[in-house]
């Protein structure tokens, strides 16, 4: 097959679009470590704000490698889905390492706190997360419809354990008084996890949008293939 | 919308080489609709059909209807010459009539339908340079040769000839290859101003002009229309694999 230079530029835009999500995938693993170890070490912080700045960095680039694209390629069709689909996602996956940041600041006062039941639900919220914002990007990146709708029904998951959690927290803060702050850590902590998921979900939507230019898996399906 | 053009299954031939394939679409007023495909795929050939030109060529043959204002201009009494008046047509290279000043290059059409009053085509040829956006430019040496103006300058005396015997319908063979960028962009411009009196069709190897000027795109491949459709979907989500591959430079 010719190598054509519209597909060598959308390999440059794969690339970096890949980088960004492989810096998010990282601030998640860290921030995941941190929960799961009960660990923050004095510069556990100072390592994911660096990611986060990574993240921010990578972004802007990946904005200027699209702008340039589509300005000497002029693409059409899916190329062009692709690459107005990579310039959306692109604010998703910072606003993730956003998100991310938010959640190390409430770790580290989190991880002072006693241990409660709801410490759990945190760790299978991050776990599920985590799952959602790997396969959604390589849904994107392999433009497989089959698991991007995977990742979206996920969503409902996540959003069903922030509900459990929420009313689990306000119980808790009602029954005990001294743990009012860490309830309030652990939901906002959740809350920020549930945005993620979010993003995540968004990733996924654009995969349909890419592959047939419909926004969502119901159009899709009523595609005759 | 009115239509203007009704192509139903038009099929043609250079002798026994069938290029085009039972082509079949429909145009409304005021619409820009642009050919695309590759080479020989048979878009100048179909434009060529749509005002009896096709037929002036040794050996070629056609078959099918084309209704031109709900008249079929393959009808029995139908005279390709009245035809060729209704539907103009813009060539890939400009073509003004060597020997002819602009003035007469834009007024011999209404001479030869048998305008003869000078101030009917005095102000006829006025109100034609300057639908072709080159009043403005030529109106101080009308007696000068058509061949003394620039490429752009004479493509677009050539757009005011057309006009000139207000054809409902104008054809556009590739009308912007042969000149400069800023050029293109004079006659882009004129065709967005034209259609709100003409219908255009335009034959054009240029995807982005396709993408910019056109209201309808219509993909054709090997004497076949593959798809036709809004041009922004065209270019967007065409709903065939062929011109997902065309448009995105994959083939052709």
């Amino acid at each position: 097959m010719t190598d054509l230079r519209i597909d060598r530029t959308l390999e440059n835009v794969e690339k970096e679009f890949l980088t960004l999500g492989s810096l998010v995938e990282n601030i998640l693993s860290q921030i995941s470590e941190l929960i799961k170890k009960r660990k923050f070490a004095p510069d556990s912080l100072e390592l994911v704000l660096d990611c986060e700045k990574k993240i921010n960095n990578q972004d802007r680039r990946l904005l200027k490698v699209c702008t340039e694209s589509l300005a000497k390629e002029s693409p059409f069709g899916m190329d062009l889905r692709f690459i107005i689909a990579v310039m959306k996602l692109s604010a998703d996956l910072e606003r993730m390492g956003d998100q991310s940041r938010n959640i190390a600041y409430l770790i580290k006062d989190y991880l002072n706190h006693t241990t409660t039941k709801v410490d759990q639900d945190i760790i299978e919220m991050c776990n599920q997360v985590q799952w959602m914002v790997r396969t959604s990007i390589e849904a994107f990146m392999k433009r497989d419809v089959l698991l991007a709708e995977r990742v979206r029904e996920n969503d409902q998951i996540v959003d069903d354990i922030l509900a459990d959690m929420r009313s689990k927290c306000t119980d808790m803060m009602k029954q005990d008084t001294q743990l009012v702050e860490t309830g309030i850590d652990q939901i906002m902590m959740a809350k920020n996890f549930e945005r993620i998921a979010d993003h995540a979900t968004n990733v996924a939507e654009e995969v349909f949008f890419v592959v047939r230019g419909h926004q969502s898996f119901d159009s899709y399906k009523g595609d005759n293939l | 919308m009115k239509q203007v053009v009704e192509v139903k299954g038009v099929s043609a031939w250079f002798g026994s080489l069938h290029v085009l394939k039972e082509v079949s679409f429909s145009v409304h007023e005021n619409e820009v609709v642009a050919l695309i495909g590759p080479s020989g795929c048979g878009k100048s050939t179909l434009i060529r059909c749509l005002n009896r030109l096709h037929e002036e060529v040794q050996d070629a043959k056609i078959s099918g209807q084309v209704f031109l204002e709900g008249q079929n201009i393959y009808g029995p009494n139908v005279d390709a010459v009245t035809i060729r008046r209704r539907v103009g047509m813009v060539f890939q290279k400009p073509n003004p009539f060597p020997g002819l000043s602009i003035f007469d290059n834009v007024a011999i059409g209404l001479k030869l339908a048998g305008v003869h009053n000078k101030a009917i085509l005095q102000e006829r040829v006025e109100e034609c340079l300057m639908k072709a956006a080159l009043w403005g430019e030529v109106k101080d040496k009308l007696k000068n040769p058509g061949l003394s103006l620039s490429g752009g300058q004479q493509q677009r005396l050539c757009i005011a000839r057309a006009l000139a015997v207000s054809p409902p319908v104008l054809l556009m063979d590739e009308p912007t290859s042969a000149l400069d960028p800023l050029s293109t962009a004079s006659i882009e411009e004129l065709i967005a101003q034209l259609k709100k009196t003409v219908t255009i069709i335009i034959v054009t190897h240029n995807m982005q002009q396709a993408a910019r000027i056109s209201d309808k795109t219509a993909f054709m491949l090997n004497g076949e229309l593959v798809e036709y459709g809004r041009t922004t979907e065209i270019f967007t989500q065409p709903r065939m694999e062929q011109t997902e591959r065309y448009i995105t430079g994959r083939f052709g």
